[in-house]
């Protein structure tokens, strides 16, 4: 249930680095849940994705769940900062003054917003399709400051996202691949991204779980003993066994998959 | 031209640390590359190809003070800290071959201590302090 959100932070950081226009402005770097503090000379914009708010109301108001509707906060920090130098800006792609920076965090907004809802790239693709089901609600709000003597603006961009539940353990559901112990869709993302960090995440999370092995249910095995049809007789386990009265029976799962 | 007080500290400097200094090394770290030609932000550090390791001179501070966090009639014993001054090292300009980048490892030669960069801040008259986080 929460590695739908591993799933989530893992693909959305790979739809908007597929976005050409957030590529090239923000070169990469875009932070999976960054803890650390920002030196102000770090190479700005940056963005910072993090899953916050999470709730997961149950499908079936009488059984309860699992299944939920999970639905998940993914906000995503857009920050940037203005340069004086004369030129700079050309040769930085950053900008110079007060309405550039604001119209250019629009823009990234603008951008972010598209990929991780209608982008056009396989990434956003998969993202639309194995892990998100629709985007209900959007916010951004704005932060500036000049307080460390230069101007920064920053937008944070609040979507709520609705997941895709992982599914249902089913009997006959027997993963393979080398993601086959992550649930879905943590399995589908993982096997979708390149070499590097996001990977080696989902292969440490594979690891930590082939702990539990998953054993395919193929069937059962039952012992039953027939009784004579009357109330004062009551069952005798040790006497049916010693008489030989049981009779074992088989019931195979069909394997629907073949 | 540097004033005449720039001039003396710059030339005390030298002097500071051949009486209070002791040995560092630091060694430069960064992040790899993605298949796409991007730095990829969100691994870990590898040794840097381009900023080598190299032995420098500077003067350890910790001053170990802590912040408690209490109401009144408390003592220290009954709460944790809350704010510790970092450690750092005060070094002169010349004895860094270039600005320490967030991340680097810095060993303390005497103890073999290790820590990473949190901060550089150049401060007055050619010297500048290395902020440091312990590794634990």
């Amino acid at each position: 249930m929460s590695l739908a959100r591993t799933a989530l932070r893992l693909q959305a950081i790979e739809a908007l680095n597929a976005d050409p226009v957030v590529d090239f402005f923000v070169q990469g770097r875009i932070y999976d849940s960054r803890i650390a503090d920002f030196d102000h000379r770090e190479p700005v914009p940056v963005m910072v994705l993090t899953t916050e708010e999470d709730e997961a109301e149950a499908w079936s108001k009488n059984n309860g769940g699992a299944p939920f509707n999970h639905v998940c906060d993914l906000v995503i920090e857009i920050a940037m900062n203005a340069v004086s130098g004369q030129g700079d800006e050309m040769a930085l792609n950053y900008v110079g003054t007060d309405r550039e920076l604001e119209a250019m965090l629009d823009l990234l907004e603008e951008r972010a917003v598209e990929a991780i809802t209608a982008g056009e790239t396989p990434q956003a693709y998969l993202l639309r399709t194995a892990v998100t089901r629709r985007v209900p609600k959007m916010k951004s709000s704005r932060f500036a400051t000049d307080q460390t003597g230069e101007k920064l603006a920053i937008r944070l961009l609040t979507l709520r996202v609705e997941l895709k539940g992982e599914d249902q353990r089913d009997v006959r559901d027997v993963p393979a691949g080398p993601f086959a112990q992550l649930p879905e869709p943590l399995r589908t993302v993982a096997a979708g991204l390149p070499e590097g960090s996001g990977r080696q995440t989902c292969v440490k999370l594979n690891a930590a779980l082939s702990a539990e092995p998953r054993i395919p249910f193929l069937g059962a095995d039952i012992t039953h003993a027939p009784q004579p049809f009357d109330p004062d007789i009551a069952p005798d386990r040790a006497h049916d066994i010693a008489t030989g009265a049981t009779v074992g029976d088989r019931v195979a799962i069909p394997d629907w998959s073949a | 031209m540097p004033s005449l007080f720039a001039a003396l500290a710059s030339a005390a400097s030298a002097t500071v640390d051949a009486v209070f200094a002791e040995g560092f090394t630091i060694e430069g770290r960064a992040r790899p590359a993605t298949t796409a030609g991007r730095v990829d932000v969100n691994a870990g550090t590898v040794p840097s190809t381009i900023r080598v390791s190299y032995p420098f001179q500077g003067v350890w501070i910790a001053a170990g003070a802590v912040l408690h966090a209490h109401g009144r009639a408390m003592t220290d014993s009954t709460t944790r800290g809350v704010v510790a001054e970092q450690p750092m090292v005060d070094v002169d300009l010349h004895s860094l071959l270039e600005r320490p980048h967030l991340g680097d490892i810095v060993r303390r030669d005497d103890t073999g201590e290790r820590f990473t960069v949190t901060r550089f801040k150049a401060v007055d008259f050619g010297r500048a302090l290395v902020m440091l986080a312990e590794i634990r």
